[in-house]
């Protein structure tokens, strides 16, 4: 939602995630039609567990090929509109695919009245810690230690035992995250141990033992 | 009945139901309050332990994190112009400017209090049209089932936000994950692969701790380099008597935000938060705080405010509290979290629908005062949330995913004592977190899992019973109500859109026009 400029053309963008989304609902559909047409039928011409397998495969590849084309027309439309509009500066589409989960600020309007305290005016009590983010391909080496860690954790509980392994899997997250190392082995050792002692002792899950059988 | 009433008052008052209770109220306020953090994700993180416990106290943690949740999350949209759950988005560019105005423990309070009394509408709501419903539906057969589970599935897509064809694939993902397993006709597997542990299907507890735990992380680690926050300064004394000031002279708002709360939330697959983002758009545009008679531009602003978020607060919560009406009586889910607790139910051998008003009625009140009591807690629990919300706001990040991960590899464990759970955690998270970037919205893909097996069951049940006579589905007069609203409930997708634009406008235009309404 930048500013776009004023003899727009169709943002490339959505329409391109949304062919991405279209192609690939399509060709789940293309799978699952046929391994649905493969099962047993409950007798001749009556199909039983493949019916809704096909069902819904036809709806994927229903709603694969509409999701690029109602974006492409949407685009068409709203680039029609605002070329008539003229130069009438960017505006905001109402946002397209956010989830009922993931949301963002309608708009995200700046709301400057007249008699508004400017935030810069604000006293300040303390910083809120949202910067674990990075930047460049560290990002995906953070994705990375945390996917693995976790094949990691199953490979190795067995023979290390639960403590150890998820002590060691949270404090390479945590650290992943650049907070200092104190911190990270505070939390890596607190969160196994409570853990540990919460699901063997008050839920009786039976956590993986290895090294440290009999304690 | 007053004996069904006698036992469950003992069972909510047993020593591990209340401690339960206190604990999650705890963990619903952290969690609702931390940016980002929603109350879904906090429902899925309290599964595994829910697993483990009676079915009261299971359910007393679900509604009472559920409840703290949804008013936590109005903490950070004061302080930090970042809404804590979805549903506080509606409101968040008031309650910061509020916080601006040096009125931000005024803002928070009125939020509190409006959530408690709306949540309260709410459960009496609850109490009162479930029973009746459940009746209705005592009289429903397979074709009758199916419909409703239809409307449900129908009600998840249209309400997705954004794109409703990309809630349609969201929900065909889930329709196909919950097909997984040996099927209902002839116990033929289906999408297993060879592997016999996944003849008894995707466990729904795995599935949902991918999609909303691990994909948090996920998207978390990833992320760009983000700015460090300053939080504002709030004087926490003396709020009490302005705020019951406000909520006084509010209090058709709050009236009214209750009963759109309580309708909106009350259709299946709608959902606290778009039950306040309708609230406020008529709290908006029905508004006659004016400047004039001895009140300046500035102080109006304020005023009008404060009566948004009147009418909005009490809609999510009262919408959180009604949510549990469809759930209760057809055993179909109004959002996410009362999907989630289905699923906790059917593990402890409860189904939820119209048997529960026969067979269990005490486990249902017990339900019915969780809930009177989970908003009655909010109101001491809330006001101490707002006098310490800035050290919450502190809690490192870096600390709390390493947490999540932990237990949601704990929770997926527990649940079979077994690692194919991790490895199915680890692929929905890997999928929430594609979903989400794809602006795919994950709650049709929960309804789908939950709801699917019902639909396919009693779908095959009536085709099987009457040789594929399909216009059976058609000529039983329940049948032909139900089809009647799932039919109205597609046509009802221009007017939900409209009323979304019209919310998101009104937003939009009060930063735009400043404050001037009728001012000349």
């Amino acid at each position: 939602m930048t500013a776009a400029d004023p003899i727009s053309t169709p943002p490339r963008g959505p329409l391109r995630q949304n062919l991405l989304i279209g192609v690939l609902s399509v060709l789940a559909g293309a799978v699952v039609i046929p391994y649905g047409a493969s099962m047993p039928y409950i007798r001749e011409g009556i199909p039983g567990p493949g019916l809704f397998p096909m069902m819904i495969g036809g709806l994927l590849i229903l709603f694969g090929v509409l999701l690029p084309l109602s974006t492409w027309i949407g685009a068409r439309r709203e680039g029609r509109r605002r070329h008539r509009a003229g130069a009438g500066g960017g505006a905001a589409a109402p946002g397209d695919g956010d989830g009922s989960e993931a949301f963002a600020l309608p708009g995200a309007a700046v709301q400057d009245a007249d008699g508004d305290t400017p935030v810069e005016a604000l006293e300040t009590a303390g910083v809120m810690d949202t910067d674990v983010g990075s930047d460049g391909p560290r990002r995906w080496i953070n994705g990375a230690i945390l996917l693995v860690g976790i094949l990691a954790y199953v490979l190795l509980a067995p023979v290390l035992g639960f403590p150890i392994t998820m002590a060691l899997l949270v404090i390479a997250i945590v650290r992943s995250l650049r907070a200092s190392w104190l911190a990270a082995v505070l939390t890596g050792v607190l969160a196994s141990l409570g853990l540990w002692g919460l699901f063997e002792q008050v839920l009786l899950v039976q956590l993986p033992d290895g090294l440290i059988r009999g304690f | 009945m007053i004996q069904d009433v006698e036992s469950a008052l003992l069972l909510v008052a047993d020593p591990t139901t209340i401690l339960v209770v206190v604990l999650s109220a705890v963990f619903g306020l952290v969690i609702g309050a931390l940016p980002g953090m929603t109350a879904t994700l906090a429902a899925a993180l309290l599964v595994p332990f829910t697993f483990f416990l009676d079915p009261v106290p299971a359910i007393a943690a679900i509604i009472t994190m559920s409840a703290m949740a949804i008013f936590a999350g109005d903490i950070p949209s004061a302080l930090l112009r970042i809404p804590g759950t979805p549903s506080s988005a509606a409101y968040t560019e008031d309650a910061f400017a509020l916080t601006r105005n040096g009125k931000g423990t005024i803002g928070l309070g009125i939020s509190l209090v409006a959530s408690v009394l709306g949540g309260l509408f709410g459960s009496v709501l609850l109490i009162f049209v479930s029973p009746i419903l459940g009746e209705f539906a005592l009289r429903f057969t397979s074709y009758e089932y199916f419909w409703v589970a239809v409307l449900g599935l129908t009600a998840a897509v249209i309400v997705s936000k954004g794109s409703q064809l990309k809630g349609g694939i969201a929900l065909m993902a889930g329709l196909l994950v919950s097909t997984v397993g040996l099927d209902v006709t002839l116990g033929h597997p289906r999408f297993t692969f060879g592997q016999e542990q996944l003849y008894r299907g995707v466990d729904f507890i795995a599935a949902m701790i991918g999609l909303f735990g691990l994909s948090e992380v996920l998207r978390a680690v990833t992320a760009r380099r983000g700015d460090s926050m300053p939080i504002p300064k709030m004087e926490g004394r003396g709020t009490i008597r302005p705020t019951l000031r406000g909520i006084w002279r509010n209090r058709a708002r709050v009236g009214s935000g209750s009963v759109i709360g309580g309708v909106v939330g009350a259709l299946p697959g709608a959902g606290a938060d778009i039950a306040a983002w309708i609230a406020y758009a008529v709290t908006r545009s029905t508004s006659r705080v004016r400047p004039g008679r001895g009140r300046s531009e500035k102080e109006a602003a304020d005023d009008q405010r404060i009566e948004a978020i009147s009418g909005a607060s009490s809609a999510n919560n009262a919408g959180i509290a009604s949510a549990y009406v469809p759930t209760l009586a057809f055993g179909i889910p109004g959002d996410t979290i009362t999907a989630i607790l289905i699923g906790v139910l059917l593990v402890k051998g409860i189904t939820p629908g119209p048997d529960l008003f026969l067979y269990q009625t005490d486990t249902l009140y017990s339900l019915y005062i969780i809930f009177i009591v989970a908003n009655l807690l909010l109101l001491p629990l809330g006001f101490l949330l707002i006098r310490v919300s800035g050290m919450v706001l502190r809690i490192p990040r870096s600390i709390l995913m390493g947490l999540i991960v932990a237990i949601s590899i704990c929770g997926a464990f527990a649940i079979n004592n077994g690692y194919l759970e991790i490895g199915l955690m680890v692929l929905f998270g890997v999928m929430g977190y594609l979903f989400e970037k794809g602006g795919i919205p994950l709650a049709p893909v929960v309804l789908g899992i939950v709801l699917g097996p019902i639909v396919e069951r009693n779908f095959m049940q009536s085709v099987i019973k009457t040789n594929w006579d399909l216009t059976q589905f058609f000529t039983r007069p329940i049948s032909a109500v139900l089809i009647v609203l799932v039919v109205l409930a597609i046509a009802s997708v221009p007017l939900m859109g409209w009323l979304g634009r019209r919310a998101e406008r009104a937003v939009s235009r009060q930063g735009a026009e400043g404050r001037t309404p009728a001012g000349a």
